[in-house]
């Protein structure tokens, strides 16, 4: 089976800078359906779970650069460009980047 | 054939993921996607260095199961002493916690056969009045 990267990964321009966002869901989706990674199915299985939770518990902290954060993973629905508008994405992303700017939160890797 | 172990059970705490060993078998047997698990990897730093600088006893919980916090690394300390003294005091200040302050409870609305988890606009600070939904789908 032939790995698409591109499905696994994109990236896009923030405010003028590049940033790299990771698709999570895909990338690890990839890797399972990978013939050679079978081995890694119930401890990736365990991560995704994992992960899930994080985002979860991301939600119930409320902190704006955290939710960046899992914007970027896509852990989030609204960082989805699948299921998400991009421009309702970079929205969502701006106003999430004001609020840290407003805290004074560094935003190295954000591309702001 | 993996070279490491990635997951264990450790009784009441759960799994014991070691997301550094997963990473670097999953980079040896996927090479192509080498570069997107580096990107991965570094997202992931970022998140630990939050979760340290927001010092929550559930996210410290979290990122010790996730193996990320160097006292949860099993290959720095094969000892599972350290990590269930760890897991134990985060336990012991959520407790606490809770007991001292009760939370403000946060409905998460999770759908097994969408794989969505949302909240109301208003329950995000951060995303003011957008519906902001959280994801994670994964092969079942």
């Amino acid at each position: 089976m032939t790995i698409d990267p591109e499905i696994a990964f994109d990236h896009r321009v923030t405010k003028g800078n590049l940033s790299w966002k990771v698709h999570l869901p895909n990338l690890l989706e990839e890797i399972l359906t990978n013939p050679t990674t079978g081995a890694l199915a119930m401890p990736l299985t365990i991560l995704g779970h994992t992960l899930h939770e994080l985002a979860e518990l991301a939600i119930e902290i409320d902190d704006p650069r955290l939710h960046l954060m899992m914007l970027d993973l896509t852990l989030y629905e609204a960082g989805d460009p699948n299921k998400t508008d991009p421009a309702e994405i970079t929205r969502i992303r701006n106003l999430l980047i004001d609020q840290c700017e407003q805290l004074n939160l560094k935003l190295k890797g954000t591309g702001a | 054939m993996t070279k490491h172990k990635h997951a264990e059970h450790v009784g009441a705490l759960g799994w014991r993921i070691q997301t550094v060993n997963l990473i670097l078998d999953m980079a040896s047997q996927a090479p192509d996607l080498e570069r997107d698990l580096d990107v991965f990897v570094g997202r992931l730093k970022e998140v630990a260095n939050r979760a340290l600088v927001l010092d929550d006893p559930e996210l410290n919980a979290l990122m010790l199961q996730l193996g990320i916090y160097g006292v949860a690394d099993k290959v720095l300390f094969p000892d599972q002493k350290g990590y269930r003294i760890a897991i134990e005091e985060q336990s012991t200040r959520l407790l606490n916690l809770m007991k001292s302050d009760a939370p403000e409870t946060i409905e998460v609305k999770w759908s097994r056969k969408s794989g969505c988890v949302y909240v109301e606009p208003n329950q995000l600070r951060g995303s003011e009045n957008s519906m902001v939904k959280a994801t994670y789908r994964l092969k079942e």
